[in-house]
């Protein structure tokens, strides 16, 4: 019998029923996923759209709520999934965003199959730390979001901070890396820059 | 203090025990979910009723 299966076993033997209930593989923080309900009547303000659906603890409920919601490729269009950390407010007005910039990248609609192995690789990476590899910056990653459009999707990793520009370059190579080995042409960068006054620079490829 | 990292093998080998969150209720956000759709889809097809090209 091999360590890891003792490990395994006299982790068994000791959690009751009950105590198998609770978490067994903690994350390193909370997330909420959060979903924008597309707007049905024109009374329903933004707020009233968006809404937190989950909140997560640990990888046992990272997989509980991933069974059994739909999947991203079949949301009707205007909705979105976000998933984020703690208790941050998918918006530019939440204090954890407000200084903070994000990395996009548009994504046609004719690569369906893809979105939705595409959304689940983010997420785990969000949820195992894995966009950042630095422990002294991590939690640089405030979220994670999938904008689903009619005739393309989005996706997007929003950071706490613009000046870290070491920090932001990694989560953007390891975002682009990451959408690369699921679409079958290599997506270029490009940095455009943001108009908009209130929101940061926006960094997008493609 | 120390940070958690699973890589995504780990968190792909753990799918097997997903324990549903507390406070969440699949059923509740699945109904909106294809309410909505549904409403969308109608009006859609409303739409292309009224102002689609030719008559199909
Ligand atoms: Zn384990
Ligand atoms: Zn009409």
């Amino acid at each position: 019998m091999s360590v890891e299966e003792v490990t395994q076993k006299t982790e068994q033997i000791d959690l009751s029923a009950d105590q198998k209930q609770t978490v067994k593989h903690p994350l390193n923080t909370e997330w909420t996923l959060w979903y924008t309900k597309p707007q049905i009547d024109p009374s329903e303000d933004w707020s009233s759209l968006l809404r937190p659906i989950a909140k997560i603890s640990s990888v046992e409920e990272f997989w509980g709520f991933y069974s059994c919601i739909p999947r991203a490729s079949t949301l009707p269009p205007k909705s979105d999934y976000h998933l984020f950390r703690n208790d941050i407010r998918p918006e530019w007005e939440d204090p954890a965003n407000s200084k903070g910039g994000k990395w996009s990248v548009f994504i046609s609609d004719s690569k369906k199959p893809v979105l939705d192995e595409l959304w689940l690789k983010l997420m785990l990476s969000a949820i195992g730390e894995l966009l950042e590899e630095d422990d002294s910056v991590a939690q640089e990653v405030n979220g994670v979001v999938f904008n689903c459009k009619k005739k393309a999707c989005k996706f997007g990793i929003w950071t706490k901070s613009l000046d870290n520009e070491e920090t932001l370059k990694k989560i953007g190579l390891k975002f682009k890396n990451l959408v690369d080995t699921k679409l079958s042409t290599p997506v270029n960068e490009e940095q455009q820059q943001n108009s908009h006054p209130r929101k940061p620079e926006e960094i997008v490829f493609q | 203090m120390a940070v958690i990292r699973y890589t995504e093998e780990e968190l792909l080998e753990l799918q097997p025990l997903a324990v549903v969150p507390k406070d969440f209720d699949p059923k509740e956000f699945n109904d909106l979910v294809s309410k909505v759709s549904e409403i969308l889809a109608l009006r859609e097809e409303e739409y292309e009723k009224h102002h689609g090209f030719g008559n199909r």
